[in-house]
Protein backbone atom coordinates (compact mmCIF):
# COMPACT_ATOMS: atom_id res chain seq x y z
CA UNK A 1 0.00 0.00 0.00
CA UNK A 2 2.98 2.20 0.87
CA UNK A 3 4.70 1.71 -2.13
CA UNK A 4 1.72 1.90 -4.08
CA UNK A 5 1.29 5.77 -2.84
CA UNK A 6 5.10 6.23 -3.20
CA UNK A 7 4.69 5.53 -6.66
CA UNK A 8 1.98 7.77 -7.76
CA UNK A 9 3.27 10.76 -6.03
CA UNK A 10 6.66 9.90 -7.83
CA UNK A 11 4.55 9.95 -11.11
CA UNK A 12 2.63 12.66 -10.01
CA UNK A 13 5.89 15.03 -9.81
CA UNK A 14 7.61 13.84 -13.22
CA UNK A 15 4.50 14.46 -14.87
CA UNK A 16 4.50 17.79 -13.01
CA UNK A 17 7.82 18.55 -13.58
CA UNK A 18 7.36 17.57 -17.51
CA UNK A 19 4.29 19.88 -18.24
CA UNK A 20 5.89 22.65 -16.30
CA UNK A 21 8.93 22.05 -18.60
CA UNK A 22 6.99 22.04 -21.73
CA UNK A 23 5.34 25.26 -20.78
CA UNK A 24 8.79 26.94 -19.89
CA UNK A 25 9.90 25.67 -23.54
CA UNK A 26 6.57 27.03 -25.34
CA UNK A 27 7.61 30.23 -23.28
CA UNK A 28 10.75 30.31 -24.49
CA UNK A 29 10.45 29.44 -27.94
CA UNK A 30 7.84 32.08 -28.53
CA UNK A 31 10.03 34.25 -27.08
CA UNK A 32 12.32 33.09 -30.15
CA UNK A 33 10.22 33.03 -32.65
CA UNK A 34 9.14 37.06 -32.24
CA UNK A 35 11.93 38.03 -34.73
CA UNK A 36 11.43 34.64 -36.21
CA UNK A 37 8.28 35.44 -37.40
CA UNK A 38 9.09 38.40 -39.35
CA UNK A 39 11.49 36.71 -41.04
CA UNK A 40 8.59 34.04 -42.15
CA UNK A 41 6.53 36.37 -43.40
CA UNK A 42 9.35 37.40 -46.14
CA UNK A 43 9.65 34.00 -46.72
CA UNK A 44 6.48 31.99 -46.70
CA UNK A 45 4.64 31.73 -50.37
CA UNK A 46 1.60 32.32 -50.14
CA UNK A 47 0.38 30.16 -53.19
CA UNK A 48 -2.07 32.08 -55.78
CA UNK A 49 -5.97 31.83 -55.18
CA UNK A 50 -6.02 29.75 -58.64
CA UNK A 51 -3.80 27.20 -57.04
CA UNK A 52 -5.28 26.75 -53.98
CA UNK A 53 -8.58 26.85 -54.60
CA UNK A 54 -7.74 23.66 -57.29
CA UNK A 55 -5.47 22.13 -54.45
CA UNK A 56 -8.81 22.57 -51.71
CA UNK A 57 -9.99 19.70 -53.31
CA UNK A 58 -13.48 21.46 -53.00
CA UNK A 59 -13.03 23.24 -50.10
CA UNK A 60 -12.56 26.17 -51.28
CA UNK A 61 -15.00 28.14 -49.60
CA UNK A 62 -13.45 26.88 -45.96
CA UNK A 63 -9.96 27.32 -46.74
CA UNK A 64 -10.85 31.28 -47.81
CA UNK A 65 -12.71 31.82 -44.17
CA UNK A 66 -9.09 30.28 -42.81
CA UNK A 67 -7.65 33.24 -44.81
CA UNK A 68 -9.57 35.23 -44.25
CA UNK A 69 -9.41 35.08 -40.77
CA UNK A 70 -5.90 35.09 -41.22
CA UNK A 71 -5.66 38.46 -43.54
CA UNK A 72 -7.67 40.01 -40.35
CA UNK A 73 -4.97 39.15 -37.56
CA UNK A 74 -2.22 40.14 -40.22
CA UNK A 75 -3.73 43.61 -40.45
CA UNK A 76 -4.10 43.96 -36.28
CA UNK A 77 -0.85 42.20 -35.53
CA UNK A 78 0.38 44.52 -38.26
CA UNK A 79 -1.45 47.63 -37.26
CA UNK A 80 0.06 47.67 -33.58
CA UNK A 81 3.88 47.10 -34.64
CA UNK A 82 5.11 48.38 -37.75
CA UNK A 83 2.45 49.94 -40.06
CA UNK A 84 3.58 47.93 -42.92
CA UNK A 85 1.37 45.31 -44.96
CA UNK A 86 3.61 44.01 -47.64
CA UNK A 87 1.34 40.77 -48.07
CA UNK A 88 -1.98 41.72 -47.29
CA UNK A 89 -3.00 42.50 -50.92
CA UNK A 90 -1.38 38.72 -51.98
CA UNK A 91 -3.63 37.29 -48.98
CA UNK A 92 -6.80 39.31 -49.68
CA UNK A 93 -6.30 38.25 -53.33
CA UNK A 94 -5.90 34.06 -52.67
CA UNK A 95 -8.98 35.08 -50.22
CA UNK A 96 -11.27 36.86 -52.91
CA UNK A 97 -10.29 34.29 -55.93
CA UNK A 98 -11.36 31.17 -53.76
CA UNK A 99 -14.29 33.12 -52.67
CA UNK A 100 -15.45 36.11 -55.04
CA UNK A 101 -18.20 36.70 -53.32
CA UNK A 102 -16.53 37.63 -49.89
CA UNK A 103 -17.59 41.53 -50.54
CA UNK A 104 -15.93 42.14 -46.77
CA UNK A 105 -12.84 41.39 -48.02
CA UNK A 106 -12.87 43.53 -51.24
CA UNK A 107 -14.04 46.40 -48.91
CA UNK A 108 -11.39 45.41 -46.20
CA UNK A 109 -8.39 45.45 -48.64
CA UNK A 110 -9.75 48.50 -50.85
CA UNK A 111 -10.14 50.79 -47.71
CA UNK A 112 -7.10 49.97 -45.67
CA UNK A 113 -4.39 49.41 -48.41
CA UNK A 114 -5.26 52.93 -49.89
CA UNK A 115 -5.68 54.54 -46.53
CA UNK A 116 -3.56 52.53 -44.36
CA UNK A 117 -0.91 51.01 -46.41
CA UNK A 118 -0.54 53.87 -49.33
CA UNK A 119 -1.07 50.64 -51.61
CA UNK A 120 -2.89 52.40 -53.89
CA UNK A 121 -2.56 50.25 -56.77
CA UNK A 122 -3.04 47.06 -54.65
CA UNK A 123 -6.47 48.61 -53.45
CA UNK A 124 -7.82 49.75 -56.73
CA UNK A 125 -6.91 46.01 -58.26
CA UNK A 126 -8.78 44.41 -55.14
CA UNK A 127 -12.00 46.71 -55.40
CA UNK A 128 -12.22 46.66 -59.18
CA UNK A 129 -12.01 42.91 -58.86
CA UNK A 130 -14.56 42.79 -56.31
CA UNK A 131 -16.81 44.84 -58.86
CA UNK A 132 -16.24 42.00 -61.82
CA UNK A 133 -17.36 39.33 -59.68
CA UNK A 134 -20.13 40.99 -58.02
CA UNK A 135 -21.39 43.65 -60.51
CA UNK A 136 -24.70 44.93 -58.11
CA UNK A 137 -23.95 44.18 -54.88
CA UNK A 138 -22.72 46.59 -53.10
CA UNK A 139 -21.95 50.39 -54.03
CA UNK A 140 -19.51 50.54 -51.37
CA UNK A 141 -17.28 49.28 -53.82
CA UNK A 142 -17.21 51.62 -56.23
CA UNK A 143 -17.92 54.21 -53.92
CA UNK A 144 -14.13 53.30 -52.14
CA UNK A 145 -13.34 53.38 -55.49
CA UNK A 146 -14.23 56.10 -56.87
CA UNK A 147 -12.60 58.01 -53.70
CA UNK A 148 -9.69 56.47 -53.91
CA UNK A 149 -9.35 57.85 -58.20
CA UNK A 150 -10.83 61.14 -56.47
CA UNK A 151 -8.61 62.03 -53.47
CA UNK A 152 -5.49 60.28 -53.86
CA UNK A 153 -5.19 59.92 -57.53
CA UNK A 154 -6.66 63.20 -58.06
CA UNK A 155 -8.45 61.43 -61.38
CA UNK A 156 -11.90 63.49 -60.86
CA UNK A 157 -14.01 61.92 -64.20
CA UNK A 158 -12.82 58.48 -63.21
CA UNK A 159 -13.85 59.32 -60.09
CA UNK A 160 -17.23 61.03 -61.21
CA UNK A 161 -18.41 57.71 -63.19
CA UNK A 162 -17.67 55.14 -60.32
CA UNK A 163 -19.57 57.60 -57.82
CA UNK A 164 -22.40 57.44 -60.31
CA UNK A 165 -22.61 53.65 -60.53
CA UNK A 166 -22.39 53.76 -56.84
CA UNK A 167 -25.43 56.11 -56.72
CA UNK A 168 -27.36 53.50 -58.88
CA UNK A 169 -26.91 50.31 -56.70
CA UNK A 170 -29.78 50.52 -53.51
CA UNK A 171 -28.66 50.80 -50.30
CA UNK A 172 -26.91 54.25 -50.90
CA UNK A 173 -27.24 57.35 -48.72
CA UNK A 174 -29.58 59.80 -49.63
CA UNK A 175 -26.91 62.42 -49.83
CA UNK A 176 -24.43 60.76 -51.91
CA UNK A 177 -26.11 62.01 -54.99
CA UNK A 178 -25.12 65.76 -53.84
CA UNK A 179 -21.97 64.75 -52.98
CA UNK A 180 -21.57 63.77 -56.09
CA UNK A 181 -23.06 67.00 -57.32
CA UNK A 182 -20.53 69.26 -54.93
CA UNK A 183 -17.62 66.96 -56.59
CA UNK A 184 -18.81 68.22 -60.36
CA UNK A 185 -18.89 71.42 -59.09
CA UNK A 186 -15.51 71.45 -58.23
CA UNK A 187 -16.08 72.42 -54.04
CA UNK A 188 -13.38 72.23 -51.76
CA UNK A 189 -11.30 68.83 -52.25
CA UNK A 190 -10.60 68.43 -48.38
CA UNK A 191 -13.91 69.10 -47.37
CA UNK A 192 -15.73 66.92 -50.16
CA UNK A 193 -13.18 64.47 -48.93
CA UNK A 194 -14.22 64.79 -45.44
CA UNK A 195 -17.40 63.82 -45.78
CA UNK A 196 -16.78 60.65 -47.84
CA UNK A 197 -14.49 59.34 -45.11
CA UNK A 198 -16.99 60.34 -42.57
CA UNK A 199 -19.36 58.01 -44.52
CA UNK A 200 -16.82 55.26 -44.82
CA UNK A 201 -16.06 55.67 -40.82
CA UNK A 202 -19.97 54.95 -40.30
CA UNK A 203 -19.43 51.33 -42.39
CA UNK A 204 -17.09 49.80 -39.93
CA UNK A 205 -17.04 48.27 -36.35
CA UNK A 206 -13.70 46.94 -35.72
CA UNK A 207 -11.96 49.74 -33.92
CA UNK A 208 -8.34 49.31 -35.51
CA UNK A 209 -10.51 49.81 -38.78
CA UNK A 210 -12.21 53.19 -37.19
CA UNK A 211 -8.44 54.25 -36.02
CA UNK A 212 -6.86 53.82 -39.50
CA UNK A 213 -10.14 56.37 -41.07
CA UNK A 214 -10.31 58.61 -37.78
CA UNK A 215 -6.42 59.61 -38.43
CA UNK A 216 -7.12 60.17 -41.66
CA UNK A 217 -10.36 62.24 -41.17
CA UNK A 218 -7.91 64.07 -38.78
CA UNK A 219 -5.49 64.77 -41.08
CA UNK A 220 -7.58 66.23 -43.75
CA UNK A 221 -9.11 68.48 -41.29
CA UNK A 222 -5.84 70.16 -40.44
CA UNK A 223 -5.34 70.59 -44.13
CA UNK A 224 -8.56 72.71 -43.99
CA UNK A 225 -7.49 74.22 -40.52
CA UNK A 226 -3.66 74.62 -41.99
CA UNK A 227 -5.77 76.77 -45.15
CA UNK A 228 -7.77 78.74 -42.58
CA UNK A 229 -4.80 80.08 -40.78
CA UNK A 230 -2.61 80.91 -44.14
CA UNK A 231 -5.74 83.30 -44.92
CA UNK A 232 -5.09 84.69 -41.27
CA UNK A 233 -1.44 85.16 -42.23
CA UNK A 234 -1.75 86.70 -44.93
CA UNK A 235 -4.14 88.95 -43.77
CA UNK A 236 -1.29 89.48 -40.76
CA UNK A 237 0.62 90.68 -43.78
CA UNK A 238 -1.58 93.06 -45.54
CA UNK A 239 -2.16 94.99 -42.01
CA UNK A 240 1.56 95.13 -40.84
CA UNK A 241 3.00 94.62 -43.83
CA UNK A 242 5.45 91.69 -42.72
CA UNK A 243 4.88 87.43 -42.01
CA UNK A 244 4.21 86.53 -38.07
CA UNK A 245 7.53 85.65 -36.31
CA UNK A 246 5.27 82.25 -34.98
CA UNK A 247 1.76 81.67 -34.41
CA UNK A 248 2.12 83.80 -31.25
CA UNK A 249 2.41 86.75 -32.86
CA UNK A 250 -0.89 86.00 -34.11
CA UNK A 251 -2.37 85.23 -30.83
CA UNK A 252 -1.03 88.45 -29.46
CA UNK A 253 -2.49 90.39 -32.36
CA UNK A 254 -5.89 88.86 -32.03
CA UNK A 255 -5.83 87.02 -34.84
CA UNK A 256 -6.60 83.60 -33.26
CA UNK A 257 -7.51 82.42 -29.89
CA UNK A 258 -4.70 79.90 -29.16
CA UNK A 259 -1.85 78.19 -30.82
CA UNK A 260 -3.21 76.12 -33.36
CA UNK A 261 -3.14 72.54 -33.01
CA UNK A 262 -4.58 68.57 -33.82
CA UNK A 263 -3.91 65.26 -31.98
CA UNK A 264 -1.19 63.52 -33.70
CA UNK A 265 0.30 66.31 -35.96
CA UNK A 266 1.36 69.92 -35.62
CA UNK A 267 1.19 73.09 -37.33
CA UNK A 268 4.48 75.04 -38.93
CA UNK A 269 4.98 78.47 -40.18
CA UNK A 270 7.90 79.77 -42.03
CA UNK A 271 8.25 83.48 -41.22
CA UNK A 272 10.38 83.79 -44.69
CA UNK A 273 7.32 83.97 -46.94
CA UNK A 274 4.61 82.90 -44.71
CA UNK A 275 3.73 79.49 -45.65
CA UNK A 276 1.58 77.64 -42.81
CA UNK A 277 2.28 73.61 -42.84
CA UNK A 278 1.34 70.98 -41.14
CA UNK A 279 3.09 67.31 -39.70
CA UNK A 280 1.38 64.31 -38.84
CA UNK A 281 3.22 61.23 -36.70
CA UNK A 282 0.24 58.82 -37.66
CA UNK A 283 0.11 59.52 -41.59
CA UNK A 284 3.13 60.89 -42.35
CA UNK A 285 3.06 59.85 -46.39
CA UNK A 286 -0.78 60.48 -46.60
CA UNK A 287 -2.00 60.19 -49.27
CA UNK B 1 17.33 -6.02 -22.17
CA UNK B 2 13.78 -7.13 -22.04
CA UNK B 3 12.66 -3.55 -23.73
CA UNK B 4 15.36 -4.06 -26.38
CA UNK B 5 13.92 -7.51 -26.88
CA UNK B 6 10.64 -6.24 -27.26
CA UNK B 7 12.00 -3.33 -29.42
CA UNK B 8 13.98 -5.60 -32.14
CA UNK B 9 10.74 -7.92 -32.45
CA UNK B 10 8.41 -4.90 -33.23
CA UNK B 11 10.84 -3.63 -35.48
CA UNK B 12 10.93 -6.66 -37.11
CA UNK B 13 7.04 -7.14 -37.47
CA UNK B 14 6.51 -3.62 -38.21
CA UNK B 15 8.74 -3.97 -41.35
CA UNK B 16 6.84 -6.97 -42.46
CA UNK B 17 4.03 -4.54 -42.96
CA UNK B 18 2.58 -3.90 -46.43
CA UNK B 19 1.42 -0.42 -45.30
CA UNK B 20 4.90 0.47 -44.93
CA UNK B 21 6.36 -0.10 -48.30
CA UNK B 22 3.38 1.27 -49.64
CA UNK B 23 4.06 5.07 -47.80
CA UNK B 24 7.87 4.77 -48.67
CA UNK B 25 7.49 3.87 -52.23
CA UNK B 26 5.21 6.75 -52.41
CA UNK B 27 7.48 9.30 -50.41
CA UNK B 28 10.37 8.32 -52.98
CA UNK B 29 7.58 8.93 -55.91
CA UNK B 30 7.09 11.92 -54.70
CA UNK B 31 10.82 13.47 -54.32
CA UNK B 32 11.91 12.33 -57.81
CA UNK B 33 8.56 14.04 -59.28
CA UNK B 34 9.40 17.08 -57.23
CA UNK B 35 12.52 17.47 -60.09
CA UNK B 36 9.50 17.72 -62.40
CA UNK B 37 7.58 20.19 -60.42
CA UNK B 38 10.80 22.41 -59.83
CA UNK B 39 11.46 22.13 -63.77
CA UNK B 40 7.94 24.23 -64.00
CA UNK B 41 9.74 27.04 -62.13
CA UNK B 42 12.57 29.58 -63.32
CA UNK B 43 15.92 28.89 -61.79
CA UNK B 44 14.21 27.34 -58.14
CA UNK B 45 14.54 24.09 -58.92
CA UNK B 46 16.69 23.03 -56.26
CA UNK B 47 14.35 25.12 -53.60
CA UNK B 48 11.13 22.82 -54.83
CA UNK B 49 12.96 19.75 -54.41
CA UNK B 50 13.76 20.71 -51.14
CA UNK B 51 10.31 21.87 -50.20
CA UNK B 52 8.58 19.14 -51.63
CA UNK B 53 11.58 16.67 -50.72
CA UNK B 54 11.28 17.89 -46.36
CA UNK B 55 7.72 17.78 -46.84
CA UNK B 56 7.13 14.64 -48.33
CA UNK B 57 9.38 13.16 -45.26
CA UNK B 58 7.16 15.09 -42.39
CA UNK B 59 3.72 13.72 -43.91
CA UNK B 60 4.35 10.43 -45.20
CA UNK B 61 6.55 9.52 -41.66
CA UNK B 62 3.43 10.86 -39.69
CA UNK B 63 1.18 8.17 -41.94
CA UNK B 64 4.06 5.21 -41.48
CA UNK B 65 3.94 6.38 -37.26
CA UNK B 66 -0.09 6.83 -37.23
CA UNK B 67 -0.76 3.48 -40.25
CA UNK B 68 1.95 1.23 -38.14
CA UNK B 69 1.83 2.50 -34.53
CA UNK B 70 -2.04 2.11 -34.16
CA UNK B 71 -2.25 -1.64 -35.39
CA UNK B 72 0.53 -2.72 -32.99
CA UNK B 73 -0.49 -3.76 -29.86
CA UNK B 74 -4.49 -4.09 -31.36
CA UNK B 75 -2.68 -7.03 -33.53
CA UNK B 76 -1.07 -8.85 -30.26
CA UNK B 77 -4.65 -8.33 -28.92
CA UNK B 78 -6.61 -9.97 -32.12
CA UNK B 79 -3.87 -13.02 -32.73
CA UNK B 80 -3.83 -13.38 -28.64
CA UNK B 81 -0.28 -12.95 -28.67
CA UNK B 82 -0.43 -10.48 -25.46
CA UNK B 83 -1.54 -13.24 -23.34
CA UNK B 84 1.35 -14.99 -23.71
CA UNK B 85 3.57 -12.11 -23.51
CA UNK B 86 2.12 -10.76 -20.11
CA UNK B 87 1.92 -14.07 -18.66
CA UNK B 88 5.83 -14.23 -18.50
CA UNK B 89 7.78 -11.71 -16.20
CA UNK B 90 7.42 -9.08 -18.36
CA UNK B 91 6.51 -5.58 -16.79
CA UNK B 92 3.79 -3.67 -18.66
CA UNK B 93 6.05 -0.40 -18.83
CA UNK B 94 8.44 -2.77 -20.30
CA UNK B 95 5.94 -3.63 -22.87
CA UNK B 96 4.63 -0.40 -24.08
CA UNK B 97 8.53 1.16 -23.96
CA UNK B 98 9.51 -1.98 -26.09
CA UNK B 99 6.90 -1.08 -28.76
CA UNK B 100 7.26 2.41 -28.83
CA UNK B 101 11.33 2.17 -29.46
CA UNK B 102 10.64 -0.99 -32.07
CA UNK B 103 8.60 1.29 -34.19
CA UNK B 104 10.87 4.47 -33.45
CA UNK B 105 13.21 2.33 -35.23
CA UNK B 106 10.97 1.56 -37.89
CA UNK B 107 10.77 5.29 -38.75
CA UNK B 108 14.52 5.94 -38.05
CA UNK B 109 15.11 3.75 -41.31
CA UNK B 110 12.55 4.57 -43.25
CA UNK B 111 13.79 8.33 -42.70
CA UNK B 112 17.19 7.26 -43.90
CA UNK B 113 15.67 5.79 -46.68
CA UNK B 114 13.98 8.87 -47.83
CA UNK B 115 16.92 11.19 -46.70
CA UNK B 116 19.16 9.29 -48.63
CA UNK B 117 16.71 9.09 -51.54
CA UNK B 118 16.03 13.29 -51.32
CA UNK B 119 19.99 13.60 -51.18
CA UNK B 120 20.66 11.73 -54.46
CA UNK B 121 18.17 13.25 -56.23
CA UNK B 122 19.70 16.68 -55.52
CA UNK B 123 23.04 15.36 -56.34
CA UNK B 124 21.47 13.97 -59.20
CA UNK B 125 19.97 17.24 -60.65
CA UNK B 126 23.17 19.04 -59.39
CA UNK B 127 25.27 17.40 -61.99
CA UNK B 128 22.67 17.08 -64.98
CA UNK B 129 20.93 20.19 -64.90
CA UNK B 130 21.07 22.62 -61.87
CA UNK B 131 25.32 22.99 -63.03
CA UNK B 132 23.62 24.99 -66.13
CA UNK B 133 21.47 27.08 -64.20
CA UNK B 134 22.78 30.77 -64.06
CA UNK B 135 23.85 31.45 -60.35
CA UNK B 136 22.90 28.15 -58.45
CA UNK B 137 24.86 28.27 -55.36
CA UNK B 138 25.16 24.27 -54.20
CA UNK B 139 23.17 22.05 -52.29
CA UNK B 140 23.18 22.75 -48.68
CA UNK B 141 23.34 19.46 -46.92
CA UNK B 142 23.33 20.35 -43.35
CA UNK B 143 21.03 22.73 -42.58
CA UNK B 144 17.98 19.60 -44.63
CA UNK B 145 20.08 17.41 -41.94
CA UNK B 146 18.91 20.29 -38.88
CA UNK B 147 15.39 20.48 -40.41
CA UNK B 148 15.27 16.38 -40.66
CA UNK B 149 16.55 16.09 -36.95
CA UNK B 150 13.47 18.31 -36.19
CA UNK B 151 11.14 15.99 -38.23
CA UNK B 152 12.47 12.99 -36.34
CA UNK B 153 11.45 14.63 -32.87
CA UNK B 154 7.91 15.52 -34.46
CA UNK B 155 7.59 11.89 -35.73
CA UNK B 156 9.04 10.63 -31.93
CA UNK B 157 5.97 12.83 -30.81
CA UNK B 158 3.07 11.61 -32.85
CA UNK B 159 4.74 7.96 -32.29
CA UNK B 160 4.12 8.33 -29.19
CA UNK B 161 0.33 9.51 -29.34
CA UNK B 162 -0.05 6.41 -31.77
CA UNK B 163 1.15 3.77 -29.35
CA UNK B 164 -1.55 6.10 -26.86
CA UNK B 165 -4.49 5.78 -28.55
CA UNK B 166 -3.78 2.28 -29.96
CA UNK B 167 -3.89 1.38 -26.21
CA UNK B 168 -7.08 3.04 -25.19
CA UNK B 169 -9.13 2.94 -28.44
CA UNK B 170 -10.00 0.64 -31.67
CA UNK B 171 -6.95 1.03 -34.84
CA UNK B 172 -9.84 2.38 -36.69
CA UNK B 173 -10.34 5.41 -34.15
CA UNK B 174 -6.72 5.33 -33.11
CA UNK B 175 -5.90 6.51 -36.95
CA UNK B 176 -8.74 9.51 -36.59
CA UNK B 177 -7.76 10.62 -33.09
CA UNK B 178 -4.20 10.49 -34.18
CA UNK B 179 -4.35 12.37 -36.78
CA UNK B 180 -6.11 15.26 -35.35
CA UNK B 181 -3.35 15.33 -33.26
CA UNK B 182 -1.28 16.24 -35.76
CA UNK B 183 -3.52 18.61 -37.34
CA UNK B 184 -4.13 20.70 -34.23
CA UNK B 185 -0.68 20.26 -33.45
CA UNK B 186 -0.11 22.25 -36.68
CA UNK B 187 -2.93 25.05 -36.00
CA UNK B 188 -2.42 25.41 -32.24
CA UNK B 189 -0.32 28.55 -32.95
CA UNK B 190 -3.21 30.05 -34.11
CA UNK B 191 -5.05 29.95 -30.91
CA UNK B 192 -2.11 32.39 -29.44
CA UNK B 193 -2.86 34.86 -31.97
CA UNK B 194 -6.92 34.49 -31.52
CA UNK B 195 -6.29 34.80 -27.80
CA UNK B 196 -4.32 37.83 -28.45
CA UNK B 197 -6.48 39.76 -30.95
CA UNK B 198 -9.77 38.66 -29.25
CA UNK B 199 -9.94 41.60 -26.78
CA UNK B 200 -11.45 39.24 -24.25
CA UNK B 201 -9.89 38.58 -21.23
CA UNK B 202 -11.23 35.28 -20.79
CA UNK B 203 -10.92 34.17 -24.06
CA UNK B 204 -7.54 35.00 -24.24
CA UNK B 205 -6.76 33.17 -20.98
CA UNK B 206 -8.63 29.97 -22.51
CA UNK B 207 -6.86 30.40 -25.93
CA UNK B 208 -3.88 30.64 -23.41
CA UNK B 209 -4.40 27.30 -21.87
CA UNK B 210 -5.07 25.37 -24.94
CA UNK B 211 -2.55 26.86 -26.57
CA UNK B 212 0.05 25.14 -23.55
CA UNK B 213 -1.49 22.46 -23.34
CA UNK B 214 -2.06 20.68 -26.80
CA UNK B 215 1.01 19.92 -28.70
CA UNK B 216 2.54 22.53 -30.88
CA UNK B 217 4.14 20.73 -33.90
CA UNK B 218 5.32 24.25 -35.31
CA UNK B 219 8.15 24.20 -32.97
CA UNK B 220 9.71 21.23 -34.79
CA UNK B 221 9.17 23.32 -38.58
CA UNK B 222 12.27 24.59 -39.51
CA UNK B 223 12.11 23.28 -42.89
CA UNK B 224 11.50 26.50 -44.20
CA UNK B 225 14.09 28.55 -43.06
CA UNK B 226 16.61 25.74 -43.29
CA UNK B 227 15.76 25.82 -47.44
CA UNK B 228 16.14 29.04 -47.97
CA UNK B 229 19.47 29.69 -45.43
CA UNK B 230 18.00 31.55 -43.14
CA UNK B 231 19.41 31.60 -39.54
CA UNK B 232 17.52 29.53 -36.56
CA UNK B 233 19.20 29.76 -33.36
CA UNK B 234 20.36 27.15 -31.22
CA UNK B 235 18.74 28.30 -28.49
CA UNK B 236 15.59 27.39 -30.65
CA UNK B 237 16.87 23.85 -31.58
CA UNK B 238 17.31 23.35 -27.90
CA UNK B 239 14.01 24.27 -26.36
CA UNK B 240 12.26 22.69 -29.21
CA UNK B 241 14.42 19.71 -28.12
CA UNK B 242 13.44 19.64 -24.41
CA UNK B 243 9.92 20.63 -25.16
CA UNK B 244 9.84 17.27 -27.33
CA UNK B 245 11.40 15.32 -25.22
CA UNK B 246 9.47 16.50 -22.32
CA UNK B 247 5.95 16.22 -24.09
CA UNK B 248 6.73 12.34 -25.53
CA UNK B 249 7.95 11.63 -21.57
CA UNK B 250 4.19 12.85 -20.52
CA UNK B 251 2.36 11.10 -23.36
CA UNK B 252 4.36 7.94 -22.35
CA UNK B 253 3.73 7.89 -18.71
CA UNK B 254 -0.67 8.31 -19.68
CA UNK B 255 0.15 5.48 -22.01
CA UNK B 256 2.30 3.08 -19.69
CA UNK B 257 -0.68 3.67 -17.15
CA UNK B 258 -3.13 3.08 -19.11
CA UNK B 259 -1.57 0.00 -20.04
CA UNK B 260 -1.74 -0.91 -17.09
CA UNK B 261 -4.63 -0.53 -15.73
CA UNK B 262 -5.99 -2.31 -19.12
CA UNK B 263 -7.50 -6.14 -18.10
CA UNK B 264 -7.09 -8.94 -21.11
CA UNK B 265 -9.76 -11.54 -20.67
Amino acid sequence: MYSQKKFWIIISMICILSITGVIYSQLKIDQIRLPRKRLEEKIIYIPTGRFMKAASIGFHAVLSDLLWTRAVLYFGEHFTTDREYPWLYRILDAVTTMDPHNILAYRFGGNLLALEGNRIEESIALLKKGIKHNPDKDWRLYFLLGFNYYYILNDHLTAAYYFEQAVKLPGHPEYLPKLVARMYAKADKEDVAIEFLEEIYTQYNDEQVKQTIMDRLILLKAKEQAKEIQKLVERYKQIYNEYPENFEALVNKGLINRIPEYPGGYFTLNPEDGTVDWFSENTPNWP
Amino acid sequence: MIIKTIAVNTFKEAIRDKVLYSLLAFTVIVIVLSVVIGRLTIGEDQRIIKDIGLAAMSLFGVLIATFVGTNLVHKEINRKTIYTIISKPIRRFEFVLGKYFGLLMTIFINLIVMTVVLFAVLMIHKVLIARYIHGFSGVGYFPLLKAIGLVILELMLITSVAILFSIISTPTLSVFFTLGVYAIGHISIELKAIGDASGSAFIYYLCSVFYYLLPNLNNFNIRAEMVRDIYVSNSFIFYSVVYGVLYMSVILIVTILSFDKKEFV
